[in-house]
């Protein structure tokens, strides 16, 4: 089944929300999920991933400890959704001298966030590890090098941001997306566990008790 | 003059308060009022290629909008719903009519797709073909009742309609990608759809034509050649009625930069038009001719609800009250219009103010028009965050947005009393006793005020110097009240300036605040989370639109006017 990029973004936030992360990085993983579905990359496996991630303690998913030199975990691996956010943030240094990054989990999903760096700093970046490189310019990316297998790789030890020549590949962004059911399927079980039961009084008064709505 | 007395752009501290958002009237730039314009201008074609109903008054039909480049086609379906069914709750699950704004014209093919999905409407699924997907209700004290007299030959007594306003309500007209429907981006870069909610719009103005075809087909049915058509002077007094709840309230806040939008350039064209030096006999005569119609329009207002019908009560006083400063007062004298707004705002309510405020731009097609161009929201990286800004930068941010929010007691339980969630056997958002129900820990994002608070206190154990990067990292809980507050540095009307969840957060004033911009009138709450409205009320059908009549349809024409 398609989904429309409003469907999956608002999908994605829930989701994102009931895993466990705050409000305005549940937004930016949706924008993200969304931007790689409109680069017809399979947005919400990738997302599903990481989410799944987050629940597991193996993973042990961490911020880096500082935004200084290269992005560290102090244990375990870096979470790309935190590290997404910081390279955001960070457009003026990442689109001027890079970064280099160690330990990180689903590296395909700071892609996005690369890419709204490279619009900031009006740049154009390069995001490699071994077996996939891609580039950037902000509204699209050319993938030219990378494997499906290296390309939704759990986990690298280093990836490089680099300012890449322009892209010679026009924008070509499609507008529905096509997850597996599976993913789809997962990332409505972490949007339930951010709908509140319903009770008796919810029934009775959440929307508005009133008047008459039959007449 | 000296220079505060020039007229500038209204406060935020004044316009963002919940009770005047809940005030807010139609004007020049409502959503409604864009579309009707254009469609004129560019001189739209109308057609009904389908109209298959049968005696029991089911079946489906197509109605057809031609523009210079595009066609659209409303793809209706009318069922036959038992009474006890019917409920307009956004929860319902059957409906009197559903329908679908097709992309183009639907084939055959696409009609027979529609039919297995739009009936059942959230639980069916629509494509990027679709643009919208909606249902409606008979009102059930007209409905019956205009097919008896219109079977016996007769019309319904005008006043009668007037006062309900409407033969069907919508409960939901969705868009922007709903239930698989087309992504709004897909059509943003079309003119037509460049203001908001246009495809909404249309939607609605085709569902109005329907709606008319359907009753005079049921009265046919019934009275064969006894029967009668609706008189076109009685039909225009008919509008599609709409109940909006609480699905409705989030939007404003979960949008900032749109919300910014919409007020900033209602606020620009009221900057402008009080700057306007000196008014012409003609400006001057339309604007009291407006005003005249527009008291024509309130009094046909309805509402039980005791707050509205207070406010009511005010309107009309005020109204009275305008009525006899404007006749006592020259209107030729310098900066007419500002004097005018000045003079509302040490005598009127909000709701009266808010009236004049859009009765004043009505003259001033030239000036108050083309701001229509800068409703929507086309930036969409406004939802960055600059990680340079330093957190003395934000804190100043979060100073000037919610200085007033720093002074409350959050933790008295009279300020954060209610909580947003979203239901999980509806999917709605809903509002509740965070105290008395299991809902905090499911709260919604809804409460920017009392969040920007929280994160204020974070960064005051910050120094000045520190990057919001390095902030961002230590307490990515923050990162929402982050980009809302860099967000208002560029858009000022962006922020509700009051508290979303205090014990007495009236969400009528949230939904008010966006219909209105939708063009609706005749706000009805049936408590304080929901309320009917009326869309399109004495608007020209599709094939009676002209120039002359597609723009202030909205203010009733005076007895004996056209």
């Amino acid at each position: 089944m398609s989904y429309s990029l409003n469907e999956v973004e608002a999908h994605s936030k829930r989701a994102a929300r009931g895993a466990g992360l705050g409000w305005g990085l549940a937004e930016e993983a949706a924008k993200a999920t969304r931007w790689l579905c409109a680069q017809n990359i399979d947005g919400c496996r990738v997302l599903t991933g990481v989410l799944e991630a987050h629940q597991d303690p193996a993973c042990n998913l961490q911020t880096p400890i500082s935004l200084v030199g290269e992005w560290l975990a102090e244990a375990g691996r870096l979470c790309p959704l935190h590290v997404g956010a910081s390279l955001s943030d960070c457009a003026t240094l990442v689109g001027s001298n890079g970064v280099r990054i160690r330990a990180l989990s689903h590296p395909l999903f700071i892609l996005p966030f690369v890419a709204a760096a490279a619009r900031r700093a009006k740049t154009n970046l390069q995001v490699h590890w071994p077996g996939a490189t891609m580039t950037t310019n902000g509204k699209t990316v050319d993938l030219a090098t990378s494997t499906e297998a290296a390309f939704y790789i759990e986990q690298v030890e280093q990836v490089e941001i680099i300012v890449a020549p322009p892209l010679t590949k026009d924008a070509n962004q499609i507008g529905r997306a096509r997850p597996s059911n599976r993913d789809w399927e997962k990332l409505n079980s972490f949007a339930a566990l951010t709908y509140a039961p319903a009770t008796e009084t919810s029934r009775r008064l959440g929307a508005g008790a009133g008047q008459s709505d039959n007449d | 003059m000296t220079g505060s007395l020039r007229p500038s752009l209204r406060d935020p501290r004044q316009v963002m308060r919940l009770s005047r958002l809940g005030s807010l009237h139609q004007c020049r730039l409502s959503f409604m009022r864009i579309l009707t314009r254009r469609m004129a201008d560019e001189a739209w074609e109308f057609s009904r290629p389908i109209f298959n109903i049968a005696a029991d008054g089911t079946g489906h039909a197509v109605y057809c909008a031609k523009g210079p480049d595009r066609t659209y086609s409303l793809v209706a379906f009318a069922h036959d719903l038992p009474s006890e069914m019917r409920s307009d709750r956004v929860i319902a699950e059957a409906w009197d009519a559903t329908f679908t704004l097709f992309d183009g014209i639907p084939t055959a093919d696409d009609i027979e797709r529609l039919s297995k999905n739009v009936p059942l409407q959230e639980a069916g699924r629509i494509r990027e073909s679709e643009l919208s997907l909606s249902r409606a209700n008979r009102s059930v004290r007209l409905w019956n009742h205009v097919v008896e007299v219109l079977a016996s030959g007769h019309q319904p007594e005008a006043e009668q309609l007037a006062n309900v306003g409407y033969l069907m309500r919508t409960t939901a007209v969705y868009g922007s990608g709903k239930f698989g429907a087309a992504d709004r981006e897909m059509i943003a870069d079309r003119p037509e759809f460049s203001a908001p909610f246009q495809a909404e719009m249309l939607s609605v103005f085709l569902t109005r034509a329907f709606v008319r075809d359907l009753i005079e087909d049921a009265a046919q049915t019934k009275g064969g050649e006894t029967a009668v058509r609706l008189d076109n002077r009685v039909a225009r007094q008919l509008g599609i009625g709409n109940s909006t709840g609480l699905g409705m309230a989030p939007f404003i806040v979960n949008h900032p930069m749109l919300f910014n939008n919409w007020i900033m350039a209602r606020e620009e064209a009221l900057l402008r038009v009080r700057q306007v030096q000196r008014a012409t006999d003609a400006e001057i005569a339309q604007f009291k001719e407006m005003l005249k119609r527009c008291s024509q329009s309130v009094s046909q207002w309805q509402s039980e609800h005791p707050l509205q019908v207070k406010k009511l009560n005010t309107l009309r006083a005020d109204l009275d009250a305008v009525f006899s400063h404007v006749a006592k007062h020259d209107l030729s004298t310098d900066l007419p219009w500002d004097q005018l707004v000045r003079w509302s705002e040490a005598h009127l309510s909000e709701e009266g103010q808010e009236l004049v405020n859009s009765v004043v731009m009505e003259p001033y097609d030239h000036l108050v028009d083309g701001l229509s161009n800068s409703l929507s929201d086309c930036n969409s990286d406004a939802f960055l965050i600059d990680g340079d800004m330093t957190v003395g930068a934000l804190k100043e941010l979060i100073q000037n947005c919610f200085g007033w929010a720093l002074e409350l007691d959050w933790t008295a339980s009279e300020n954060c009393a209610q909580a947003w969630y979203v239901s999980a056997e509806k999917l709605e958002p809903r509002i509740g006793s965070r105290f008395k129900e299991s809902i905090a820990e499911y709260e919604q994002p809804l409460a920017p005020a009392r969040d920007a608070v929280q994160a204020y206190e974070e960064l005051r154990k910050w120094e000045h110097d520190k990057k919001i990067s390095d902030f961002l990292l230590r307490h990515p809980e923050h990162r929402h009240t982050v980009r809302r507050s860099q967000i208002s540095a560029s858009a000022p009307y962006s922020e509700i300036q009051d508290n979303t969840i205090g014990e007495d957060i009236l969400p009528i004033d949230m939904l008010r605040a966006k219909l209105s911009f939708f063009g609706a009138t005749h706000f009805d709450p049936r408590s304080d989370r929901w309320v009917r409205i009326c869309m399109f009320q004495g608007a020209p059908y599709p094939n009676e639109l002209t120039h002359d009549n597609a723009d202030h349809w909205v203010y009733p024409n005076l007895e004996g006017a056209e």
